[in-house]
């Protein structure tokens, strides 16, 4: 563990001066204006309308986050700037523990963060009467959403070229809030294979359970459940990630 | 005798059937020497380094440390730095990481820095630096892990004269204190004044190992290598019709 420790200051640090948290600030302003100005053009539901649109804003940049940043940490592992790294006895599972838990560290935040400003700046300026839970639930679910999501892009960064994937990230991404259980929905195959294919479902994380809306309304116990699923997916996925990276040539 | 630190033997790498990068190398690196490997584009130079720092899995052969593991430090043909951190930065995360493996250096990273002429870099990001100074910087972050083992694959491209006079000298110098040097050129001028021993490769064979004091005068390691590799003339392909 001691290992890991320069490595990830020295990714933080790559974060910090590539202009996330300026992007990050950026983008929270846009948002929240974005959100009241929409909100402020219905008749009745100005509050609703701007929460709604501020937690899927928020989750819009916790996913878009999360691809972009990993890509850009992760991506380096199979590149010549590792070389110099692997050659001085840095053990490829450090490297690679390393620059994700750096990756890992600012996606939560910012993920965490933007929610809780939002909410913030909602009732610094003045947003009466608005369903404060479904923000508190999102400061919650989104970074483990995120964290997640970085996770599987790691075994994807590792597997594949960068820019597939990515693409792969993103589509995993998007088939995943798309349709609920993509792999579960009906059995649309039928025989064998639509029996392989409904149980290959069972493998995937249920990003449903990352969803604030739905988890607002349920009890506390409920809205911590998903720390599990991401615990055990991020393990997964990072041990596959691991597996494949320790073997391949650089 | 000098101590042996490495052993490569009968090192075979096979990529793909049919593309064979080396095919059944053997050699050794010595304590305090400057050991060349020198090849045309395509040798199996870079292959055979990769595989001795373990970054590729040779298909066969063995890699032994009779001396226990060395410290490696490579800096890679390409040199990829962070774009945004400055060269002080770099030195400083790879002296970090050497100090986790118990490795304590009392220099500072701008020494570090200094001894590639490239002190003015501390404060600099790496996207504002050329090239060549990219290369020194690199390379200030590689002496920063107080390697026994420097490994350097083309140490040359994109310096100008003057730093390529300069790395010479440095390579020379760390010998002196039982350190070695490996390093992979197509620069045959300049692994003829640096190599303490020259190995040439062609087509992912040793054909010759040269010792410093077999060449007699300058020019001699070019003509040895071209009658090596089956070229009889310097830059004439065989079967060309001469008008």
């Amino acid at each position: 563990m001691r290992r890991l420790g320069p490595l990830v200051r020295q990714g933080v640090l790559e974060i910090i001066r590539a202009k996330v948290p300026t992007v990050f600030l950026a983008f929270l302003v846009i948002l929240a204006w974005g959100s009241l100005f929409l909100g402020s053009l219905t008749f009745e539901s100005k509050a609703a309308v701007a929460v709604d649109l501020g937690i899927t804003g928020t989750g819009f940049f916790a996913g878009i986050l999360s691809i972009l940043v990993t890509a850009e940490m992760l991506g380096r592992l199979v590149r010549p700037a590792v070389y110099p790294l692997l050659a001085e006895g840095t053990s490829r599972s450090a490297l690679l523990l390393g620059r994700w838990a750096a990756a890992a560290l600012c996606i939560a935040l910012f993920s965490a963060l933007a929610p809780a400003a939002l909410l913030a700046a909602f009732r610094f300026l003045g947003l009466r009467s608005f369903n404060q839970s479904d923000l508190i639930s999102a400061i919650v679910l989104l970074p483990q959403e995120a964290v997640l999501l970085s996770a599987v892009a790691t075994f994807l960064l590792v597997l594949l070229p960068r820019a597939p994937a990515v693409a792969a990230s993103f589509a995993y991404w998007a088939m995943a809030h798309l349709h609920y259980h993509p792999f579960r929905y009906g059995r649309i195959v039928k025989g064998t294979i639509g029996w392989v294919i409904y149980f290959a479902g069972y493998l995937f994380p249920d990003s449903e359970m990352y969803n604030p809306r739905l988890h607002s309304s349920f009890s506390l116990h409920l809205l911590f459940a998903p720390f599990l699923q991401t615990l055990i997916y991020v393990i997964v996925f990072l041990f596959l990630a691991h597996s494949r990276y320790a073997r391949r040539d650089l | 005798m000098k101590e042996m630190l490495v052993e490569v033997r009968n090192l075979t790498k096979v990529y793909l059937p049919g593309q064979i990068a080396l095919r059944n190398v053997d050699f050794s690196i010595r304590e305090g020497e400057v050991l060349c490997i020198a090849g045309l584009n395509g040798a199996g130079k870079t292959t055979a380094l990769k595989a001795l720092l373990g970054l590729i899995r040779p298909t066969e052969g063995a890699i032994d440390f009779p001396r226990g593991k060395p410290r490696f430090g490579f800096l890679p043909e390409e040199t990829e730095l962070p774009p945004e951190l400055t060269g002080g930065e770099i030195v400083r995360f790879s002296k970090e990481r050497a100090a986790t493996r118990g490795v304590k250096t009392e220099r500072s990273p701008e020494e570090f820095l200094e001894m590639t002429k490239m002190k003015r870099a501390a404060r600099l990001r790496v996207l504002e630096m050329s090239k060549g100074m990219r290369r020194r910087v690199a390379l200030a972050a590689v002496l920063a892990s107080d390697p026994t083992v420097l490994i350097l694959d083309e140490p040359q491209a994109g310096l100008d004269p003057l730093a390529r006079l300069e790395l010479g000298r440095l390579l020379r110098s760390r010998t002196s204190n039982g350190r070695s040097v490996l390093f992979a050129s197509h620069d045959l001028t300049e692994v003829e004044e640096i190599g303490d021993r020259i190995l040439i490769f062609h087509q992912g064979r040793i054909v010759d190992e040269i010792l410093q004091s077999d060449l007699e005068r300058p020019g001699d390691l070019k003509r040895r290598f071209f009658e090596r590799i089956g070229l009889p003339e310097e830059g004439k392909v065989p079967g060309e019709k001469t008008r």
